[in-house]
């Protein structure tokens, strides 16, 4: 008898997971998560769901077509590239570079462009003042090129990369998490908190960060995508990552001389890039919606 | 009065008739057939002289590169050669058969003494620089002087330098137009090295002019004594050239405006030419056999060019390549073969030695070194390769569009053995720089370097392989000697023989990463009918195009 009362508790606490999930879940766009699902398992699981080596140039390879193609087989399902190299593989392994710079460069940008908008916001005055000009500066300077300039100077690396993309990041992050908590330095519950004699560092980690989180979320999500089109461009451009890494940019770029003669070497990263920056920008967009009730009435 | 007037109408038309008619025939007796007076009395008709023609049109030349984009013979080196030989004339003439010629140069004569110590040099006294200034001796030495000077980026500078210490006191004007060099060392080549075969080393510019304005003003307005004078440039973009009515050297020039363009991607450039942007480009030998088939023309030099890697700073005592074992493992490590197959599409051959010298006939017999991995991961092991990353600079050239997918190919073989490798892209004159500031510690880059004359090979293994060299990768004094024995040489048998020791020492030694032999290819438009790429090194008879 205790042991069915179990197995019903058990069944029950299921039942409201399953519940609390699919109600989260209502109204999302489940394909593109299901792109951001695949887009993240290939890039943790690249080495263990891949039969060829990323960067193992077998020329006599070359310039294979995809499957059901004349010429193509299933050894290389999306065809070769100029040096012979399996697309599909470098498609995997590239995913893992653009999301180890997307979560980098947002972590760090972001992180940075939060705490100052804190910062600002919080104290206002000068500081406020100073830290909003620097921000207008960097937003002032035409993105990519802003990123190219840095890379060139530093060198072409991954590492560069990111520190490029974080430095352009952080003013977005800046600007408008000082408006978030410009409107919550208003409201009660932070008077309360004054009062009750909470620190300054206590205010801004306990009370405001908490409150940003929504839009701080919908932001990073909905700026990942534009973090792959920028580490692509730089790619694309020569001063991302330097080859023979394999990079959807870079892949894009090696082939734009084959572009009539061997279309899938740039067309499969282009729907790459093109699919998962555009269920990143969806999702972004429904989690604004889930997140922000002013967005959801309207 | 309106009947009046009606009739003057006519009156007018007549008056006006009238007038063309009487007009047309005053003007039109010059042209009659002329009586010469022969005896027999009889008129006989003269050809009149037709008008003078004129350059009309333009052409544009878009290229990956053009050098240093600064037109001054000390400032530029040696691909920009490509436009500098339409601004300004060499000491020494050369032809499209890459030897040198008493009709082409600024000297119309000139004789060595027996031991090769002392050169005379006869010049024109018809040539003047575009300000009007007449050619003299003077721009000759000042020229030389400005070449070979510390700060000079010519790019053979090292070998006249070796023979012209002290320019000042070395050459001497013995009057407007005779010019005596007394050589600091047998010098049996110097004709050649003051020749437009290789760089710029031989190319003149005016000295009171360069005085005047200075250098850098110079650089700006560069003034030449070329069938063509410079109009202006907008740098990493374009460069425009205007045609004089006639030169001395070309007659009339066939294009009024010689565009030069920088596009160092391939697939604009191929895109630019088929929407008649431009009429010729570099394309790489891979792209060429569509081009031909889309309709447009394709012009090939075979066997243009060697394409090797450089082992930088091989002497260093912390570089991989101190031992011969690892340099030996890295030659072995790459498939010749394969690279000129796919990566070159079947334009080229497996070669042996960098620089090859296509005339020295006993090095023609070395062969490529074989590929053989195995050995080559066996000889790294031997020698205790501690894996220290090898940084691979990648560039596309003009001469080798395919110049990155060659670079990762033979990265890829290189870490097949073991070898770790990292690939940096960057631009040539990045790289330039830093092969002149000896900064490439276990670094490398690769430059396909044109096949020349064996004088011209004297001027680039300098360069290369010696010592003193500006741009050496070795530092051996064995090197340094078997290149001084060349250089001495003066009788052909003699030039001969001595390179052949010094290129199977370089060759035992495993002293670069040599490649392929390849052939070159441009692509025009269908107005080009015809073009002879000629001998000359670096400017791929770009001349030819402007001859009528």
């Amino acid at each position: 008898m205790a042991e069915i009362a179990r197995e019903q508790e058990i069944l029950t606490v299921k039942n409201r997971t399953l519940t609390k999930v699919t109600t989260a879940l209502q109204g999302a766009p489940l394909i593109p998560l299901f792109i951001i699902v695949v887009f993240a398992f290939a890039a943790l699981f690249a080495d263990v769901i891949t039969f060829h080596d990323s960067t193992l140039v077998i020329l006599p390879d070359r310039l294979i077509p995809p499957v059901g193609f004349d010429g193509g087989s299933w050894s290389h399902p999306l065809g070769t590239d100029p040096l012979g190299r399996d697309i599909l593989t470098r498609i995997t392994y590239g995913a893992r570079v653009s999301i180890i710079i997307s979560a980098t460069a947002l972590g760090v940008g972001g992180g940075f462009g939060t705490m100052i908008g804190l910062l600002s916001g919080f104290y206002r005055g000068k500081i406020d003042t100073l830290l909003m000009r620097l921000a207008d500066i960097t937003l002032a300077f035409p993105l990519i090129l802003f990123a190219i300039l840095l890379v060139m100077v530093l060198g072409p690396s991954m590492l560069n990369v990111i520190i490029a993309i974080s430095l352009v990041l952080w003013a977005r992050y800046a600007r408008v998490i000082r408006g978030e908590v410009l409107g919550l330095m208003e409201r009660d519950f932070i008077a309360r908190a004054r009062v009750s004699g909470a620190s300054d560092f206590r205010i801004m980690t306990r009370h405001l960060l908490p409150n940003v989180m929504p839009t701080l979320i919908v932001l990073l999500t909905l700026q990942v995508g534009w973090v792959i089109i920028v580490e692509a461009s730089l790619s694309f451009l020569g001063a991302g990552i330097p080859p023979p890494t394999p990079a959807w940019g870079s892949m894009l770029a090696d082939g734009r001389e084959y572009v009539s003669s061997a279309w899938w070497v740039t067309t499969v990263p282009g729907i790459a890039i093109m699919l998962v920056v555009l269920a990143f920008n969806l999702c972004g967009d429904w989690l604004r919606e889930k997140l922000d009730p002013k967005q959801r009435s309207v | 009065m309106a009947k009046h007037r009606i009739f003057r109408i006519p009156f007018i038309l007549a008056l006006i008739t009238a007038m063309t008619l009487l007009v047309a025939v005053a003007c039109g007796s010059s042209d009659e057939p002329e009586d010469t007076g022969t005896t027999s009395g009889v008129a006989t008709v003269v050809p009149t002289a037709m008008p003078a023609a004129k350059p009309t049109g333009k052409l544009t030349i878009a290229l990956t590169d053009l050098g240093n984009e600064t037109p001054s013979v000390w400032q530029e080196f040696a691909f920009g050669k490509a436009y500098m030989r339409f601004m300004f004339d060499a000491l020494t003439g050369t032809n499209d058969a890459g030897d040198v010629d008493k009709a082409n140069g600024a000297a119309k004569d000139w004789s060595m003494s027996a031991d090769a110590m002392t050169w005379t040099f006869n010049l024109r006294d018809n040539i003047n620089f575009h300000n009007g200034d007449n050619l003299t001796a003077e721009d000759v030495k000042f020229s030389v002087k400005l070449m070979t000077s510390a700060d000079s980026v010519a790019s053979y500078k090292g070998k006249v330098a070796a023979s012209i210490t002290d320019p000042e006191t070395q050459i001497i004007v013995v009057s407007p137009y005779e010019l005596q060099i007394n050589a600091f060392k047998p010098s049996g080549f110097l004709n050649w090295d003051l020749s437009d075969i290789q760089g710029v080393e031989g190319l003149i510019q005016p000295k009171n002019y360069t005085e005047t304005v200075g250098n850098d003003e110079f650089a700006k307005s560069p003034v030449g004594s070329g069938p063509y004078k410079w109009v202006g440039q907008r740098k990493g973009d374009y460069m425009e050239l205007e045609a004089l009515d006639e030169h001395w050297r070309v007659g009339v020039p066939q294009y009024k405006t010689v565009l030069f363009r920088i596009i160092p991607e391939e697939s604009t450039r191929i895109a630019a030419l088929k929407a008649g942007e431009v009429d010729v480009i570099s394309v790489s030998r891979e792209r060429a056999p569509d081009l031909k088939k889309d309709g447009l023309n394709i012009y090939s030099k075979n066997a243009a060019s060697v394409l090797g890697l450089y082992f930088h700073e091989s002497w260093r005592d912390d570089s991989v390549w101190k031992d011969i074992r690892v340099r030996k493992a890295f030659n072995l490590a790459i498939n010749r073969e394969e690279l000129c197959e796919f990566i070159f599409a079947g334009e080229c051959t497996p070669a042996a030695v960098y620089p090859w010298p296509d005339i020295a006939p006993g090095v023609l017999d070395l062969p490529a070194y074989p590929y053989d991995p195995e050995q080559a991961k066996s000889l790294l092991a031997e020698a205790g390769y501690d894996g220290t990353e090898i940084a691979i600079r990648s560039y596309p050239r003009a001469d080798t569009p395919e110049g990155p997918r060659f670079i990762e190919a033979v990265a890829a073989s290189l870490e097949a053995v073991g070898i770790k490798v990292k690939i940096i892209p960057t631009e040539y004159a990045s790289y330039r720089k830093e092969r002149l500031a000896h900064t490439l510690d276990n670094g490398m880059g690769y430059l396909a370097a044109p096949n020349r004359p064996l004088a011209g090979f004297q001027g680039v293994i300098r360069v290369l392989n010696h010592s003193e060299g500006t741009f050496t990768s070795t530092n051996d004094p064995e090197i340094d000697r078997l290149i001084e024995d060349w250089e001495d040489a003066i009788l052909p048998a003699d030039v001969v023989e001595r390179s052949e020791r010094l290129y199977q020492n370089m060759y035992d030694g495993y002293r670069s990463l040599t490649c392929c032999n390849m052939n070159i290819s441009y692509a025009t438009g269908t107005n080009i009918k015809a073009w002879d790429l000629g001998n000359r090194v670096w400017d791929d008879g770009f001349t030819n195009l402007y001859e009528n």
